[in-house]
């Protein structure tokens, strides 16, 4: 799982854009991407973060006001959906 | 040259707008939410970041109510049309500008709502329970001018909502802040209305084309335009969230970026002051246009008006006014019928309409005196 990545999509660019300033506020190291077409979500970008991190990031978009997101495991086996939220 | 037609479009804009949008435009102009690669990422952070200071600066809960369009006229047609359904009621006032006339009476000429004009007295004042007498159980909406583009004349808009919801009628409340929006304090959330329409290239400091809508949590709009929002991009229909749903196709992204400069611009100043100095600026004007033989000056009380000021010289006609000021002193007023009819007809200068002077936080009293002068030989010629 070393080579593992962890991603959190949500539904719109303007909330990838606020959870970036979240994140990055929280001292977690995030980038934002092009959404994995493994993926395939909705929105064009997703937030890319190290798996160690996803109990902290999961937190925090709980906490917020996010809507739908989804948190996601990618690694040479495929990708697994960690959780998908709807509200 | 002097300039004093600033609640048409003001001049000159702050430097650090212009200095934004330059760096904006030859920096970092991707296209945000169409591409995962840095440009348009930093466009998207860029145009988040500044809906956030338009968030801030009306007190708005959440960034997410700011729709952006391109101009207050955009705004209040996304309300009006997209709000109003066959048979609603609609009340408004005869301060309106033809933003909001335009679009109502063509609903009202279509049966498609009906609609109450509730008339100012003619100072351009409009009493709250004139108002409020008028919301019935059907009324959906009602539409005011904040600031008047002619006299200046600001609204008591607290007590005219207070008045409309002790009414119970469930009626909304939409303030067309086209003028005030940078030149008057407006809370979104402590004057508790459901829609406020703005512009930005006037006392907000940003350049044409960009102006914005602020809607309360919870209310639906149709979108008068669907397309492209970077989002549910698998789906053949419209996205529901805001501001995705009201914000289809490539946005103003430049004009995003002007806007938030010109806020931040009077937040550095700030908005108190730059308000002083328009009254203090505007008291002047008066005092000069009321120190000209035969000259009518229509204006609000001291403390409750905006740098707009309306004047008529007995037979001269106002647009003779403004081409001896242009042609002879190099001050651009504007003269007519300022898109407002209705106003017009409630203040007495319909159909010859009237000269307009109005100031900004950049003119100084030496202009004013200069302008005062000037007027002085336009009356004697």
């Amino acid at each position: 799982m070393k080579d593992s990545k962890c991603f959190v999509t949500l539904k719109s660019v303007h909330d990838v854009m606020k959870a970036q300033k979240q994140l990055m506020a929280a001292g977690i190291s995030i980038n934002v991407v092009a959404t994995p077409r493994e993926i395939s979500h909705n929105c064009g970008v997703v937030v890319q973060f190290a798996c160690e991190c996803i109990d902290q990031i999961e937190t925090i978009i709980c906490h917020e006001d996010y809507g739908n997101f989804g948190l996601f495991r990618k690694s040479a086996q495929g990708v697994e959906e960690i959780i998908t939220a709807e509200y | 040259m002097i300039y004093l037609d600033n609640a048409a479009t003001s001049f000159p804009k702050p430097a650090e707008m212009i200095e934004a949008m330059r760096a904006f435009m030859s920096e970092s102009c991707g296209n945000p939410g169409r591409a995962g690669h840095l440009m348009s990422i930093g466009a998207a952070m860029k145009v988040f970041e500044a809906r956030e200071t338009v968030a801030e600066f009306f007190n708005v809960d959440d960034s997410r109510q700011v729709i952006f369009t391109q101009n207050v006229t955009m705004a209040l047609n996304t309300v009006i049309r997209g709000f109003l359904r066959p048979g609603d009621k609609v009340v408004t006032t005869s301060m309106e500008h033809n933003s909001v006339m335009r679009p109502l009476r063509y609903l009202e000429s279509r049966e498609y709502i009906d609609l109450s004009v509730v008339n100012a007295d003619n100072s351009g004042k409009v009493v709250p329970s004139d108002i409020a007498g008028k919301v019935e159980d059907n009324t959906r909406l009602v539409v005011i001018n904040h600031g008047s583009n002619i006299n200046g004349v600001i609204q008591d808009i607290a007590s005219i909502v207070k008045a409309i919801k002790e009414r119970g009628k469930g009626a909304r409340v939409m303030i067309d802040a086209a003028q005030t929006a940078g030149a008057a304090a407006i809370d979104f959330r402590e004057i508790d209305i459901d829609f406020l329409a703005f512009t930005g290239h006037k006392a907000l400091m940003g350049p044409q084309g960009i102006g914005g809508l602020v809607i309360r949590k919870g209310i639906d709009i149709e979108p008068l335009c669907f397309g492209g929002t970077g989002s549910d991009s698998e789906f053949e229909r419209q996205p529901e969230f805001l501001p995705d749903r009201l914000e289809s196709g490539t946005q103003n992204n430049p004009g995003i970026i002007g806007l938030a400069a010109g806020i931040r611009f009077i937040e550095m100043k700030g908005l108190a002051t730059i308000i002083e100095k328009e009254r203090e600026l505007t008291a002047r004007l008066v005092s000069g246009l009321d120190s000209i033989n035969g000259c009518r000056v229509y204006r609000g009380e001291p403390d409750n008006r905006l740098g707009v000021v309306a004047f008529n010289i007995d037979s001269i006609p106002c647009s003779s006014i403004g081409q001896r000021l242009n042609e002879d002193h190099e001050i651009f007023i504007r003269t007519g019928l300022h898109c407002a009819p209705v106003a017009h007809k409630t203040l007495g200068t319909f159909p010859d309409g009237s000269a307009r002077v109005s100031v900004s936080y950049f003119n100084s009293e030496d202009e004013i005196d200069k302008f005062i002068d000037a007027m002085a030989t336009v009356r004697r010629q």
